[in-house]
């Protein structure tokens, strides 16, 4: 039950249709591993743990740029050259005290993530390359998790929900996301676009953890940040798909 | 036969494949997902994949940045 504190704390959450004290409590027992703290990393993590998610394991290697403040809200120029999980734990941890804040600053230990994983009832892919994603999808393979997954560059951005342990796609049974496949550093970024995509998948992700509403998991999202348009693809499972054909993972040969 | 290929009326004939439709634009962009209305279609299967009059083929560049 919230106390009178939570409950004020989250009161506008609770004049929403089909969302009770219940539907707040499960999204305060949920604990999440957020892949990627830049554009989309930032974006999700700071609407998750406003919202009230009880945990979250930040994993990046990455330490914060001039260049990255565009568009990486969570960091101020005083961070430059701070590790990007530390610094968004500071950030995170002053939005919301209530949130177990964890961080993994080497994303190949597989040690570290199997710590949490097994705890986790939701992976966010908020990485930025594609060997990265094929490492956060191996993983949702193995370990039978849904994530959500988002990608931004130049105009474009895309949003994925995906539970290949329910029998939806994986990431690779689009079979078109190979090396050509466009990244902020060779297309830019406009931080707009970044920042739609990131709440996107934030929005998905919250509709999941509180369930809700049911998660269309297999449809694709597709911005056009010219157009201002928004269209909708189905993304079925591929009997051909390299990761998930046998259900096994190859994550192995990947690091974010 | 007549197909919609992003929104531009497209005359094909009868049983062409996917592939005949965006060869053209392949060339243009390496990385690219196909759909037919509004399902993506796997590159394996654009050889295959036969299109019927008044499908709405769309092409779009997939991007990984974040």
């Amino acid at each position: 039950m919230l106390t009178t504190e939570l409950y004020s704390r989250y009161s506008r959450h609770l004049l929403l249709d089909n969302f009770d004290e219940e539907a707040q409590l499960q999204l305060m027992q949920s604990k999440v591993m957020l892949f990627g703290c830049g554009g989309l990393g930032c974006q999700v993590a700071m609407a998750l743990v406003s919202a009230g998610v009880g945990e979250i394991v930040l994993v990046d290697h990455d330490i914060v740029e001039l260049s990255n403040l565009p568009r990486q809200w969570l960091f101020t120029e005083a961070d430059a050259g701070q590790k990007k999980v530390s610094a968004a734990r500071s950030r995170l941890a002053a939005m919301q005290g209530g949130c177990q804040i964890r961080c993994i600053d080497d994303p190949a230990d597989p040690v570290r993530l199997a710590t949490h994983l097994p705890y986790c009832s939701l992976l966010l892919d908020c990485t930025d390359s594609v060997s990265s994603r094929k490492f956060v999808n191996g993983l949702a393979l193995e370990h039978k998790l849904p994530f959500i997954s988002a990608s931004a560059a130049g105009f474009a951005a895309t949003a994925l929900a995906l539970n290949p342990a329910s029998g939806s796609a994986c990431y690779e049974c689009m079979e078109q996301v190979g090396e050509h496949t466009q990244t902020c550093m060779e297309q830019g970024i406009f931080s707009s676009v970044v920042a739609i995509a990131g709440q996107f998948q934030a929005s998905l992700a919250l509709s999941y953890l509180c369930g809700i509403q049911p998660v269309d998991f297999g449809q694709l999202h597709v911005y056009d940040g010219r157009a201002l348009t928004i269209r909708h693809f189905r993304v079925n499972k591929n009997p051909a798909c390299p990761a998930c054909s046998n259900n096994i993972g190859e994550h192995h040969e990947h690091i974010v | 036969m007549n197909i919609l290929c992003n929104g531009d009326k497209l005359t094909l004939p009868e049983g062409s494949l996917l592939a005949d439709a965006i060869s053209e634009y392949l060339q243009q962009t390496p990385s690219v997902a196909v759909a037919v209305n509004q399902t993506i279609i796997p590159a394996s299967q654009w050889q295959h994949h036969k299109l019927q009059p008044d499908d709405a083929v769309e092409l779009f560049t997939l991007v990984a940045g974040g």
